[in-house]
């Protein structure tokens, strides 16, 4: 009896070890490996494989794309962090580039020994100086420079889109569009309270400075005065923000984290807070059914947010990720990640330009901010372009637009009005 | 005639309720709109996008579903059903344990079972992918096939694998040739059982996949549908396992009927 159950304990243990060695054996040798973090369907799919070719055809090496989703950006953070998985590239939004670059997750993409592509495979210079020069004041500890650790990949603001039969484009020129008692119960508001808090916290400063007479009835805060106000999320902002969410919060119809776009194409409700891609898609879809929308960045001033490629600090294969960036920044791989996800790529190509304007559009923008040419110069014509405005925004709309910074500590204060506000 | 009436319209509706999402979704797999609800005429586009190769996470979830499904289902089987064999051979007290201690996975909530495997995987230093998610599904699908063969076991006349053994069998042919037939149709059903709990799991493979890109079915659902809405392929995917399905089921009814049918015309001409 013992001995028999001595072996078939010792049975146990071998068929557990088979099992550990079998479970760690998975085809391709890490080095030989790119493991790629990113949201679901933001991508064109066939690019991966194309990649694929296109790094064998420059390395002479092959490799092997593995590409994981993820879909809340701590999550991404906690398992690269906490979990120290060994993710090659990522891409997280800008205020978790910032998270990571201020706690040494990030490893630099160009450094000392690797300055730039050689020029005939250089794409990264395509990225448009705008979106530069708004990582340029990401923070960064040690005077690093943000635009070596991370490169962009999408962008866009958060606004108001509206339904243009029931709304008129006047009455959501500004935030005070929300308080309307037209658009009681007719109203979702996006459940991220990051994008909610920033823009609220421009209307309400904006508001309060008018009362104080410190600003007079039309006029505005300047970019400067957002920018800092993107820093600010102190108690007494946050007990303000909190006092005009809890006026708002009768008017709104839902809290929604991804149907208001349906809500507003089904004409269930009229506006919602809303960024600027998700908003061109539902645009495009209304349209297919009869519904007019269209897409309003009020004139106190909103958000501008973008996501970029980030090297995590547990990468095994820097060389690789370094080829995909550059890959992804090749102005028709850049087209197709447009087409395939429907928001506004950073790089400000000619190419770009070519595939993306149409002259048969009323509204003319000026877009010399962002399509350079190669020398760094505007390109002819972009400060009178006939383009989507809601993708490219027109010069002015940047200009009272700034980007949310990460919260760090204060991120509790924060959750914790944010849910005292819903919960009402 | 009254509660005839009643009795079949309460049918009626409970079947209508049943089958109306899956209608739903069928019927509106045939247009190009994204935002479901909306029709913005016939077309099978979104069943051409599906196989035109540009949606290659969704074809590949799909795969990995059906090959997890296949050999979780199959290792089930096997386990389950010699588990049942020695299951009922014990001497009854412990065999009133050991069904006790098979009830357990069964009752245990999906995520309780996914976060403990999770916990168990990184303990014992396995790199989850592959390997990990058909030793969960594996895992909490053996108890429903030791279920299913037990009663045929039960039903079985005891005495036949003696009668075997005297006339000259060894052990392992009486099982092969006389035990397994009897309590083949258990381990058939314990096997489709296993496959649909594998295909339809969402909350053991998302604690199990680990990060190397694997998906299945529910989890690339549950991805896609985090950015902004489920993409429309998925409708024409949902009518198409639905339509298989139906087709198996059909396939099998069909079988025992006519079995059941040249069963009695066999007896009638006796």
């Amino acid at each position: 009896m013992k001995k028999n159950f001595r072996l078939q304990a010792i049975a146990a243990v071998v068929g557990a070890v088979c099992v550990a060695l079998l479970s760690s054996c998975g085809g391709y040798p890490r080095e030989n490996t790119l493991k790629i973090y990113n949201w679901s369907d933001y991508i064109d799919e066939e690019l991966i494989a194309e990649f694929e070719e296109w790094y064998q055809q420059q390395t002479g090496e092959e490799v092997h794309v593995v590409y994981q989703l993820f879909d809340i950006n701590e999550v991404m953070l906690s398992k690269i962090e906490k979990g120290q998985e060994d993710f090659d590239l990522v891409c997280p939004s800008d205020y978790i580039i910032e998270r990571m670059l201020s706690h040494d997750l990030a490893l630099p993409i160009f450094d000392d020994e690797f300055r730039s592509f050689p020029d005939s495979i250089n794409y990264i210079g395509n990225v448009s100086p705008y979106i530069r020069g708004l990582f340029s004041k990401l923070v960064m500890p040690d005077g690093k420079n943000p635009n070596d650790y991370s490169v962009g990949y999408m962008w866009g603001t958060t606004g108001i889109l509206y339904n243009t039969k029931h709304v008129s484009p006047s009455e959501v020129d500004s935030w005070s569009a929300l308080y309307n008692p037209k658009f009681r119960d007719k109203m979702f508001i996006k459940d991220a309270f990051r994008d909610v808090y920033s823009p609220m916290l421009i209307y309400a400063t904006t508001m309060e400075m008018r009362k104080r007479g410190e600003l007079a009835e039309d006029e505005y805060l300047s970019q400067e005065q957002i920018e800092q106000l993107m820093f600010d999320s102190s108690d007494e902002s946050i007990a303000l923000v909190e006092e005009y969410l809890k006026r708002l919060s009768p008017y709104v119809a839902g809290w929604e984290a991804d149907f208001g776009k349906e809500m507003m194409t089904r004409e269930k409700a009229w506006i919602n807070l809303q960024w600027s891609g998700d908003a061109a898609w539902s645009m495009m879809e209304a349209e297919d059914v009869g519904v007019g929308l269209y897409y309003s960045v009020p004139r106190e001033g909103s958000n501008v947010w973008f996501d970029g490629w980030v090297i995590p600090k547990y990468a095994k294969n820097v060389k690789a990720a370094r080829y995909f960036i550059d890959f992804m920044c090749r102005p028709d791989n850049a087209v197709r990640n447009m087409e395939a996800t429907g928001y506004v790529s950073v790089i400000g190509t000619e190419e770009v330009l070519d595939a993306m304007r149409d002259d048969e559009l009323p509204t003319v923008c000026d877009l010399s901010y962002f399509f350079v040419d190669d020398e760094g110069r505007a390109i002819e014509g972009t400060d009178s372009l006939r383009i989507n405005e809601i993708m490219y925004p027109d010069r002015s709309v940047v200009e009272r637009c700034a980007m949310m910074h990460d919260s760090g500590d204060r991120t509790e204060a924060l959750l914790d009005m944010w849910s005292r506000v819903k919960s009402m | 005639m009254m509660k005839r009436i009643l009795s079949r319209g309460y049918l009626l509706l409970l079947l209508a309720l049943l089958y109306a999402p899956i209608i739903v979704i069928a019927v509106f797999s045939f247009t190009e709109a994204k935002v479901m609800g909306n029709w913005t005429g016939f077309s099978t586009g979104i069943y051409e996008q599906l196989f035109s190769g540009k949606s290659v996470m969704i074809m590949k979830s799909v795969e990995n579903t059906l090959l997890i499904a296949l050999i979780a289902a199959a290792v089930a089987t096997l386990l389950g059903g010699i588990a049942a064999i020695g299951i009922y051979n014990m001497r009854h007290r412990q065999r009133r344990m050991i069904q006790f201690v098979n009830n357990i996975p069964m009752l245990n909530p999906d995520i309780i079972t996914g976060v403990s495997l999770f916990v168990l995987f990184v303990f014992m230093g396995f790199t989850q992918g592959y390997t990990t998610v058909i030793l969960a599904h594996v895992t909490f699908c053996t108890p429903y096939v030791v279920l299913s063969v037990m009663p045929r076991l039960m039903q079985m006349n005891p005495n036949i694998y003696e009668a075997a053994l005297d006339l000259g069998a060894t052990p392992f042919q009486a099982l092969r040739r006389v035990v397994m037939p009897e309590i083949r149709s258990g381990m058939i059903s314990g096997f489709i059982l296993s496959f649909t709990l594998s295909i339809d799991d969402f909350a053991v493979t998302y604690f199990t996949k680990g990060s190397i890109g694997l998906e299945t079915i529910s989890t690339q659902i549950y991805a896609d549908s985090r950015k902004g809405g489920l993409s429309p392929e998925w409708r024409a995917l949902s009518t198409i396992i639905f339509l298989a399905v139906l087709l198996l089921l059909l396939v099998i009814n069909y079988r025992t009927m006519k079995h059941a049918h040249n069963r009695q015309s066999a007896i009638r001409a006796k």
